[in-house]
């Protein structure tokens, strides 16, 4: 009984751990940064019909969530280890880290204060917040399997 | 042929390369009269497409250069394996430093049989094992647009190796092995053109397989596992399976490998990275009907498992 009742409350303590975990926290803001980046292929490869306003509602949401993108809080020392795609060149070189970080909400800044009038100009912006995310995974993500 | 290969095979296990025969066998073979007559002249215009399905200026350029300074193929990057350090070298159009100097036959033998024009052996860290696939024409149009690059001074470190691996004759085994203009992949006959410029542009310029292919203990392709995935060769993690049973892309469909290659946005909307970043932003610079070719021939290589073992689960 002991046994049980220490059993269930270690699980409990696993649950609430992983509500404060970095490693799952981070992994839903870049879930949700590709799917509005999703979003907006959708329109750029012709699939969905250009909506100045939609577009715009998208553009900002991907600036909201660059303005999460806090790499303190989320890359905490030791958030290496685990379930973590996470390279150790973060933690060797985190001014480098974070400067590709400002980059993107830099560009998704400048991308909302002109939002794009055509297709083409919103293919534009995605190229230059795509190649943000090539840049920063080049360097700081390892492909494990 | 067959008893030719298991006694270079049992050279190369015994590393011992002082043989007489070893010594025959090894020696530096160029390119025939034949081939050389078939280079030409070439087209620098039609050259670039050809320099950018190679990425040669992802090894070459100084590394960490972005835009234009990515045309100054000054080398200096360093690619640690399992054998070594290996440096690309400064191929500018420097005279001394770089390539300047050679002639479109030393090219060619680079290239195509990895010999110097001093009649040394590369390191087939410099993926001459693909390129020996490339057709002469495509040789000599690079060539020229490479020739329209600038000179850059500076010649990059050596490489560091410790021996056997720096007795460079010993490549000329290994090359008996390994080098061969054949296609990997034999398609059937009546193939779509499509799916055989995809097996030119992956098997030759754009030596896919060298990273998507695991090595033998000499560093050679296994041929049986192509584009299985592999343990990064250089670098750390994995590169993924891309046959049709990859994981990654069993669910992509031809679009989507196109797409991929295009935007760098897998159709889950990740994004690519680590070293095929360099590769995707190259491959931007194709058309879109080799884009296309390369995801068609893609879809048609045989099935196998990951060549790469599983993930350790989260400790």
């Amino acid at each position: 009984m002991r046994k049980l009742v220490i059993a269930i409350s270690l699980l409990a303590f696993a649950g609430s751990a992983a509500y404060a975990d970095p490693i799952k926290d981070r992994q839903a803001l870049m879930k949700e940064r590709g799917k509005l980046a999703g979003q907006i292929s959708k329109v750029v490869k012709g699939e969905e019909p250009f909506d100045a306003a939609a577009v715009l509602t998208a553009l900002q949401a991907l600036e909201a969530n660059a303005e999460k993108f806090d790499a303190d809080k989320l890359f905490p020392a030791g958030s290496d280890k685990g379930d973590t795609t996470a390279a150790p060149k973060i933690w060797e070189d985190m001014a480098g880290f974070k400067a590709t970080g400002d980059k993107f909400l830099a560009d998704a800044k400048a991308a909302v204060a002109s939002p794009p009038s055509d297709v083409d100009a919103l293919k534009a912006q995605l190229n230059t917040l795509g190649g943000d995310c090539g840049t920063c995974h080049q360097t700081y993500r390892i492909k494990k399997s | 042929m067959a008893w030719l290969k298991k006694l270079v095979g049992a050279f190369i296990v015994l590393g011992g390369a002082a043989a007489a025969a070893g010594w025959v066998l090894s020696a530096p073979a160029r390119l025939d009269a034949a081939t050389i007559a078939e280079l030409g002249p070439g087209d620098a215009a039609k050259g670039k497409r050809i320099f950018y399905a190679g990425g040669c200026t992802s090894c070459h350029a100084k590394p960490g250069a972005q835009g234009d300074a990515r045309l100054e193929l000054v080398g200096g990057l360093e690619l640690k394996t399992p054998f070594g350090t290996f440096v690309p070298p400064n191929i500018s159009q420097d005279r001394k430093d770089g390539i300047g100097a050679w002639s479109e036959e030393d090219f060619a033998n680079a290239m195509l049989k990895g010999v110097s024009p001093s009649g040394e052996h590369f390191y087939p860290a410099f993926p001459y094992a693909s390129y020996a696939r490339m057709k002469p024409a495509d040789i000599a149009d690079l060539y020229a647009f490479m020739k329209t690059l600038p000179a850059v001074a500076g010649k990059a470190p050596d490489h560091k190796l410790s021996f056997p691996f720096t007795v460079r004759r010993g490549i000329g085994l290994w090359k008996l092995v390994y080098l061969s203009p054949e296609p990997v992949i034999v398609l059937p006959e009546g193939a779509p053109d499509k799916v055989l410029a995809g097996r030119y542009l992956v098997e030759g310029p754009g030596h896919c397989g060298e990273c998507h292919t695991p090595r033998d203990f000499a560093g050679g392709i296994r041929k049986g596992e192509w584009l299985a995935g592999a343990v990064a060769a250089e670098g750390s993690g994995v590169v993924p399976n891309i046959t049709p049973d990859g994981k990654s892309i069993k669910d992509w469909s031809e679009a989507d490998i196109a797409n991929y290659l295009e935007t760098g946005f897998t159709p889950e909307f990740d994004s690519v990275g680590g070293a095929m970043v360099d590769v995707q932003r190259n491959m931007t610079q194709l058309t879109a009907d080799d884009r296309a070719a390369i995801a068609a021939y893609l879809k048609a290589v045989p099935p196998h498992p990951n060549g790469y073992p599983a993930r350790k689960p989260a400790s």
